[in-house]
């Protein structure tokens, strides 16, 4: 195994590991950020959500070498106006139950509004593809529109 | 759920003691009348301590699964002791008899039944009474003045005279050498400061940025990783393993045969699914190999057709009336004669089950999102031949629990590879080992029989019933294991509110020997689509409105009339609606709580519907934290109308035909309607609502299919009735 090159949460690392491990295992034991979850491996339920260059992706399918030297962001990166946004309207909104999912709820949101600074419901459907089972999704709804009305009213302030 | 029902009439002592500065109080359970100071345990059960500085830490045996509990147990402990909120932390109490609820039978440490919020007010409330009683006379005692002169506010107490007061830091020395009062007083309502707010929740910041840990993400040192498939038939064993192909993997330490199941470990999940997935192992065909959905379902029906199933009793409703039943059924004017069913429903919590193990000869240790943690102590203690007490369970954050993690078979599993491995182990199922593992909510069929009076309403009722028993295959200590009547079977039947004349209820066993268990709101989910489906069907006979008819069965029920009313009302039920668009109406009555929906439905196209909004309504009885109980609404509504509309755990020859979430589709955000919660506080006695939401949801969507077609919905998931959710 040799070491591969990639850049995690704005820290450039070396990481030894198979090139066909999937991020998401890389993320949890190799490099100990455990806020990113497992709950499929099928790319199916979106708990497994970072970005890779700013994009949501299911990290649990992505194999390591697919992110070498790319930026990827998970949830312990979550950063920046939008990031805080989204974090305060999640707290404003109580929106978390178990909280399993909402690691990758947030890094799917924050990717939606890096995209669509202002997004519809219908948009917000599209985007929000990660699956929830205690049911927050109205919730989950109302935090994206209050977060993105915050960065509406002051953008750099938050 | 019922039989898990608090027992008040338990007597209990308080004891309180000085330490190195901190002052710790409890609740010693009284064993046969022997005087608290011989009876006592060692140590301190559901304990309060108050640190030198006065901030306290409240030990709890209730686990956070989202329902919100832990924060209602911190607000709990600030308003009775009148302390600021931020004063007050809240401690996973460790795992042991000593800090199970006494209240529960038997005594357990685990959270189920909707139970964590009305025990906590009993026990954590109590206790907290008496700790503010006694800072009230250390400072009376001190200050040399009557205590009813003294009261207590932000942590100190004060004086009527205007004194300065004194801080509780300053007093619980002296408060920890009086004697505990017997009954403490309790703070009325009318002086509630937190309670009946709602408090943000205080493990949410740890869950918006990645620092939460649930049990997937405990870790040990030199720990490695396993993963595992079971028999793909329940009961089948190993016949042969090549175990080659997953050895030949890099990373793969070992593979591991466990009863009925085959383990591989490895440094990681990756290497040790790698490896899971390289073995092709024969299995025999084991006990149930013809297993088949649609047998069992035919089973099921004809067992309630013979209506031969054991009967309950008066003891369980005292409308129970076989004979007054079979006079009315013989004599009525009119007999309904329905029958329905509803197939096994995974609980697909999001975080899979997983368990870390660290075994020694003499001892173990267990890091795992548990609902029932003095089980899986026990459990893993019997596995390895240890004492319980030489078990120690550390209950983490759990991602999902719904009953499913009342079940502690992957904990033994886990502890089984860390005995074989010599080193820490952390079992992890993949999804479609969690798919197919079992505890499923049982399948069951009903017949039901309604006689109908002359003005059209319920003379007599009678319900034969069937299905798999969850309390056969639980784990969860819960009253008298494996009953021969299954209690939870009645759940949603007996102690309803509706006035519909004497009662029958049977209940057959009818067992394919698939594993069930408790899943959110139990046997009320078939239960409340089965009665409230035949409530419609009643009402329609009788040319009645759906709420009028209910409204006249809960005559005598006026808090739950006005449960219904209120959400009528909300939902402006009765008023015009668009052609194609239909309304269906359900309430559940399985827990304490009482709870409704109203589905506003239209109808596009033959078997196809559209969902346009949801109005649901709880009454808590008394709201402790509005959001909280508009929380588990919302979110009960949605896990029932996931399972309502595509929910089934299907077998075929045997095997579960689920696998993942492509198989088995959860509810999706796009897929959510405008759903509006009502979190209504209508009588006098506080109870949880964890279990609110799943059960109604389903027959008001069905009702609404109804009234649009007039053609009754008698079987779940709506897929299979013929419906398409778009």
């Amino acid at each position: 195994m040799k070491p591969h090159p990639l850049t995690v949460n704005g820290r450039a690392l070396r990481v030894t590991a198979e090139a066909d491990k999937p991020l998401l295992w890389v993320l949890r034991e190799d490099l100990g950020l455990s806020g990113t979850k497992f709950g499929c491996g099928l790319a199916q339920c979106g708990a497994c959500t970072v970005h890779l260059e700013g994009q949501a992706m299911r990290c649990c399918v992505l194999p390591l070498q697919a992110a070498v030297g790319k930026r990827v962001t998970t949830i312990e990166g979550l950063s920046g106006p939008i990031g805080r946004a989204l974090q305060q309207a999640w707290l404003a909104h109580q929106v978390p139950q178990c909280g399993y999912c909402q690691s990758g709820m947030l890094m799917a949101a924050a990717a939606l509004l890096a995209a669509q600074r202002q997004p519809s419901d219908a948009q917000i459907d599209a985007a929000i593809t990660n699956l929830c089972r205690c049911g927050t999704y109205p919730r989950v709804r109302a935090a994206i529109h209050a977060a993105a009305a915050t960065l509406a009213a002051a953008p750099e302030s938050v | 759920m019922k039989r898990a029902a608090m027992n008040p009439s338990r007597r209990e002592f308080l004891r309180s003691s000085f330490a190195a500065g901190a002052w710790t109080l409890s609740l010693v359970p009284a064993l046969a009348a022997t005087p608290p100071s011989a009876a006592a345990p060692t140590g301190f059960d559901r304990g309060l301590r108050f640190d030198a500085s006065g901030r306290l830490t409240v030990l709890s045996h209730v686990v956070e699964m989202g329902q919100g509990t832990h924060t209602a147990v911190c607000v709990i402990a600030a308003e009775e002791l009148d302390l600021p909120l931020d004063q007050v932390a809240l401690a996973q109490a460790p795992v042991s008899p000593e800090y199970a609820s006494p209240s529960l039978q038997p005594p357990n440490y685990a959270t189920f039944g909707s139970l964590g919020l009305p025990l906590s007010l009993a026990e954590v409330g109590r206790i907290c009474a008496a700790a503010r009683s006694l800072l009230l006379q250390a400072a009376a005692l001190h200050w040399g003045v009557d205590a009813d002169a003294c009261s207590t506010r932000e942590g100190q107490v004060w004086h009527t005279d205007g004194r300065p007061p004194l801080a509780y830091a300053e007093l619980l020395e002296r408060a920890a050498r009086l004697p505990p009062p017997a009954k403490p007083k309790r703070k009325p309502r009318a002086q509630w400061r937190l309670l009946g707010r709602s408090s943000p929740r205080l493990d949410l910041p740890a869950k918006v940025d990645g620092s939460a840990r649930f049990g997937i993400d405990a870790r040990r040192p030199g720990m490695w990783v396993a993963t595992l498939m079971h028999a793909p038939r329940f009961g089948a064993e190993l016949l042969a393993l090549d175990e080659r192909p997953a050895k030949a993997i890099r990373g793969v330490r070992r593979v591991v045969r466990l009863p009925g199941a085959v383990a591989v470990v490895a440094d990681g999940y990756w290497q040790a699914r790698q490896g899971l997935l390289a073995l092709r192992p024969q299995w025999s065909a084991g006990p149930h190999a013809d297993t088949d959905s649609e047998t069992l379902r035919e089973q099921l029906h004809a067992a309630c057709q013979r209506g031969q199933g054991l009967p309950f009793s008066k003891d369980d409703d005292p409308a129970i009336d076989p004979a007054a039943v079979a006079a009315e059924l013989a004599e009525a004017r009119r007999v309904l004669d329905l029958g329905y069913d509803v197939p096994y429903l995974a609980h697909a919590t999001l975080e899979p089950m997983n368990a870390l193990a660290d075994v020694g000869p003499t001892h173990a240790e267990l890091w795992l999102s548990t609902q029932s943690a003095l089980d899986t102590q026990h459990g893993v203690a019997r596995a390895l031949g240890l004492r319980p007490e030489h078990v120690v369970v550390h209950p983490m954050l759990v991602g999902g629990g719904f009953g499913r993690r009342l079940e502690h078979g992957f904990a033994v599993q886990a502890a089984l590879l860390a005995r074989a491995m010599g080193r820490p182990v952390q079992l992890i199922w993949s999804r479609e080992t969690d798919m197919r593992a079992g505890g499923y909510r049982p399948a069951a069929a009903a017949r039901v029989r309604l006689a109908l009076g002359d003005d059209g309403l319920p003379t007599a009722l009678r319900v034969d019933c069937a299905s798999p028993s969850p309390l056969d295959y639980s784990q969860l200590s819960n009253g008298e294991p494996k009953p021969a009547l299954d209690w939870t079977a009645s759940m949603g039947w007996l102690g309803h509110d509706y006035a519909l004349g004497p009662k029958q209820l049977n209940w057959t066993r009818v067992d394919p020997g698939v594993p069930c268990g408790y899943w959110r709101s139990v046997g009320a989910s078939q239960n409340t689509f089965f009665m409230e489906c035949s409530v419609d069907r009643a009402a329609a006979l009788a040319g009645i409105d759906p709420l009028a008819y209910r409204l006249r069965l809960l005559a005598a029920k006026p808090q739950t009339q006005a449960l219904l009313k209120v959400l009528a009302e909300a939902a402006g039920w009765g008023q015009p609606l668009p052609p194609g668009h239909f309304r269906g109406l359900a309430m559940s009555a399985g827990n304490a709580a009482r709870s409704a929906h109203i589905v506003h439905i239209s109808v596009p196209a033959p078997g196809r519907f559209r969902i346009e909004s949801i109005h649901a309504a709880v009454d808590a009885g008394v709201l402790i934290h509005p959001d909280a109980v508009q929380a588990q609404m919302m979110g009960g509504t949605l896990f029932g109308l996931s399972a309502a509309l595509n929910g089934e755990i299907t077998l075929k020859q045997g095997e579960v035909q689920q696998a993942g979430f492509d198989s088995y589709p959860l509810l999706s955000l796009a897929q959510t309607p405008a759903l509006h919660v009502l979190a209504l506080g209508l009588g006098t006695q506080p109870w949880g609502v964890g279990e609110e939401g799943p059960a109604s949801i389903g027959p008001a969507l069905a009702n609404a299919l109804f009234a649009a077609t007039g053609q009754p919905i008698e079987r779940l998931p709506l897929s299979r009735a013929g419906w398409q959710l778009i």
